[in-house]
């Protein structure tokens, strides 16, 4: 069975919530164009990118402008594979994970991660490195 | 975001994404429109032009539901799309929220 690569997409994001909008609507209107992805396939992505660019942003490189995000977005036939890596020193996803599963319904944070998780994607963290894998 | 006061019903029209890099203004007009209005006995919130969120935006709302639904007062979701409710049932937010498509 051939496996093609049909959309391969790097960049560089300086650390904003600004340029997470800006990288995540180029994406998503190339993915839209170039493989006629569905609506809803389209929101999952979408919403996997914002998260794991902005907590790169948010936690790895503490908001500091100068610090970057490495972004790469790569698609093999169905599988969607998103690599970020960040200047931080990284997490320990299972903590993370059973910190979050304890916590209240209406707890203000913490379902980014459990939601890309819901969605089918797989996580692995090394250091600051996150790449997150799934079939859409 | 458009806010307006019908029939004791405070109508908010969310006219963009709602994420990372907008909610704290999302915030800060909600509440600036709420704050000297006491005549409304339900918070509308209409998502129909809201073609993204991430988990900001759900914290925003969450956090829209926890200061604002009481006795009295009750907030309500409409216009979400499908793949919006779909996260929304994921999270178990439709336990939450009042939520009309």
């Amino acid at each position: 069975m051939e496996v093609r690569i049909i959309f391969n997409y790097t960049s560089e994001i300086k650390s904003s919530f600004e340029n997470t909008d800006m990288e995540v609507e180029k994406i998503i209107s190339s993915l839209k164009k170039e493989l006629d992805m569905d609506k809803e396939v389209l929101f999952r992505i979408e919403f996997i990118l914002r998260e794991l660019i902005n907590n790169s942003i948010e936690h790895g490189n503490k908001m500091n402008l100068e610090k970057k995000v490495m972004l790469q977005v790569e698609v093999l036939s169905r599988i969607v594979t998103i690599d970020v890596i960040d200047e931080g020193e990284g997490f320990d996803l299972d903590k993370v994970i059973l910190h979050i599963k304890n916590k209240e319904l209406l707890r203000i944070r913490n379902r980014g991660l459990l939601s890309i998780i819901g969605f089918g994607f797989k996580l692995k963290v090394n250091g600051g490195h996150v790449i997150c894998v799934g079939e859409i | 975001m458009e806010i307006s006061l019908q029939n004791g019903k405070a109508i908010c029209v969310v006219n963009d994404n709602i994420v990372a890099s907008n909610v704290k203004s999302l915030t800060e007009i909600l509440r600036t429109a709420l704050k000297d209005c006491d005549d409304y006995e339900e918070i509308i919130v209409d998502l129909s032009k809201t073609e993204s969120i991430d988990s900001m935006g759900i914290t925003f709302l969450i956090a829209l539901y926890k200061k604002y639904n009481t006795s009295d007062i009750r907030v309500k979701l409409i216009g979400v799309s499908d793949a919006m409710l779909k996260i929304f049932n994921m999270l178990k937010l439709v336990d939450i929220f009042d939520i009309q498509q």
